[in-house]
């Protein structure tokens, strides 16, 4: 789910380093991540982009990627 | 879809829910402890040291989760000098494991419903009222209601912003922390802790040892980062600080986890809501300490609960009551230290390394760590500097 009239970027979760602790979770001024019992997801429509999450993840598990080089990833 | 109907609903089963459903069921509340775990009290998310004062009226000490008794707590400057802080109270670390499972279990005995692997995913809300809570139970969907719900859902908490509550911790707020269980360690004093501070260490935060056993012990670190400052993970200064003590340890287990240090939330009482422990920021904001507190929080959240229902008013008014015991025992102490917090944060590595030299100086055996800080930032005048702006009681 993106919104590609809105997104400059997106916030990725690298699935090897996230020890899906939850303390990204209330940070995010949105709540845009969703805390699964296995994995960390996050909704880029509800994300606004303000980078909160980046610096409190522990093992430095969210990073950022340009949104058009992921959707030309997906297509 | 299953319905059930409860005074008192409890999400949790940390130190702070088990606590507030204990007291609540002793009470004579119907009560309902839920947590998603499928095992309460795992995954560890906490380096386990645990002070003993005022803990009998929930559970009695037990061998099987004492993992080892402390004499002493060291703090370690930047240069390496230390200072040995005697305990004002037995302390101990703990096998939270255990802990937190029989704390669920003296709840379960005083006669709460306990369920683990149980997820609230929503609020329920009639009348600006919370009156329970959506929840995936055991794999079946179930919907909760209850006269007052109690959110004690920990550092992750959800369940007070969807009842609308602010609780958004600010990035100068929270510790980012990162932990391993080392072992085949040597440690010189298996009864010691130890706090080791500095920016090459933790920066806007602190490193520690926690033995458990002489060969093992929980080695961690909390952080503060914000936007500006944002480098080096926890982690990555944690492997930096194990690298250069323990080089040769094995890792038993990693924990992860966050820590609200901004003081208590302003609103923790809503329309049939309480937030309780980590979820209401109640941790001692220097140490990130907050077992006790969840506790003492817990006890006190679910008496008013249980006042207010007898009485037939659980209005966010009539819960009011929670926040004033809460801060009339522990909340100012607590706001206190959230803002000698950010002095202390702001220090650079010689007045660190001057803080260790003037506690060595106090009566120590006499005062608790909030003592010893606050008499630090007393006794060294140039540290007003930094308290401008701030009101710290007594400086
Ligand atoms: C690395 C680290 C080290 C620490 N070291 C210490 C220490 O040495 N001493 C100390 O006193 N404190 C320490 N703390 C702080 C301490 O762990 C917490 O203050 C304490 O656990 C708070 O208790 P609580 O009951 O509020 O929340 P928690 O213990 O966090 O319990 C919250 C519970 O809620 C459950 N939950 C969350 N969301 C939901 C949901 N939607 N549905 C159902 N259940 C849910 C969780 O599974 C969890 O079991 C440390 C913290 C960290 C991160
Ligand atoms: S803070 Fe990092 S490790 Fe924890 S859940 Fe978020 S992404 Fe995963
Ligand atoms: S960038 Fe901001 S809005 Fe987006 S997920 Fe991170 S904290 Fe939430």
């Amino acid at each position: 789910m993106t919104n590609p009239s809105r997104s400059h970027i997106l916030i990725m979760v690298n699935r090897d380093r996230c020890g899906i602790c939850g303390c990204c979770v209330p940070v995010c001024p949105p709540d845009a991540m969703v805390l699964h019992d296995a994995h960390l997801d996050i909704d880029h429509d509800t994300c606004t982009e303000c980078l909160k999450c980046i610096p409190v993840c522990p093992t430095n598990a969210l990073y950022q990627v340009p949104a058009d080089s992921v959707l030309l990833r997906r297509t | 879809m299953l319905r059930e109907e409860y005074d008192l609903l409890v999400v949790g089963g940390g130190p702070g829910g088990s606590t507030a459903a204990l007291v609540g069921a002793r009470e004579g509340l119907k009560v309902l402890l839920v947590d998603k775990r499928q095992e309460i009290g795992t995954p560890v998310r906490c380096a386990e040291a645990l002070g003993f004062e005022q803990l009998e009226p929930y559970i009695a000490v037990d061998d099987r989760w004492i993992a080892a008794w402390i004499d002493a707590f060291r703090i370690v400057g930047p240069s390496g000098k230390s200072v040995r802080v005697p305990p004002t109270s037995p302390t101990a670390v703990v096998e939270r494991k255990i802990f937190d499972r029989e704390l669920a279990n003296e709840a379960a005995r005083a006669g709460a419903t306990v369920r683990a692997m149980t997820r609230v995913t929503d609020v329920i809300r009639q009348d600006g009222y919370v009156v329970g809570a959506k929840m995936i139970s055991l794999g079946r969907e179930m919907e909760v209601r209850a006269k007052i719900t109690i959110a004690a859902d920990g550092a992750e908490s959800q369940i007070g912003r969807w009842a609308g509550m602010k609780t958004t911790p600010r990035l100068e707020e929270y510790y980012s922390a990162a932990q391993y269980l080392l072992g085949g360690i040597r440690l010189e004093d298996p009864r010691e802790c130890q706090y080791h501070v500095g920016n090459e260490v933790a920066p806007g935060g602190y490193a520690w040892v926690f033995p458990k056993g002489p060969d093992k012990a929980n080695v961690g670190l909390v952080i503060t980062l914000t936007h500006e400052k944002h480098g080096r993970s926890a982690q990555e200064y944690l492997n930096a600080f194990v690298e250069r003590l323990y080089p040769e340890a094995s890792i038993l287990t990693m924990n992860l986890g966050g820590i609200p240090v901004g003081g208590t939330l302003k609103d923790i009482v809503g329309d049939g809501i309480m937030l309780v422990g980590d979820a209401a920021h109640q941790a001692e904001p220097v140490t990130g300490g907050g077992i006790n507190l969840a506790m003492f929080a817990g006890d006190m959240a679910a008496k008013v609960a249980a006042t207010a229902i007898r009485s037939g008013d659980w209005s966010r008014k009539k819960l009011e009551a929670y926040p004033a015991a809460w801060n009339k025992e522990h909340g100012r102490a607590v706001g206190a230290m959230a803002k000698a917090r950010q002095i202390v944060l702001k220090f650079e590595d010689k007045r660190y390394d001057k803080l260790v030299d003037l506690a060595a100086d106090l009566p120590l055996d006499k005062m608790s760590a909030t003592d010893i800080i606050l008499a630090v930032l007393r006794h060294d005048p140039s540290l007003l500097l930094y308290a401008r702006g701030f009101i710290i009681p007594g400086i």
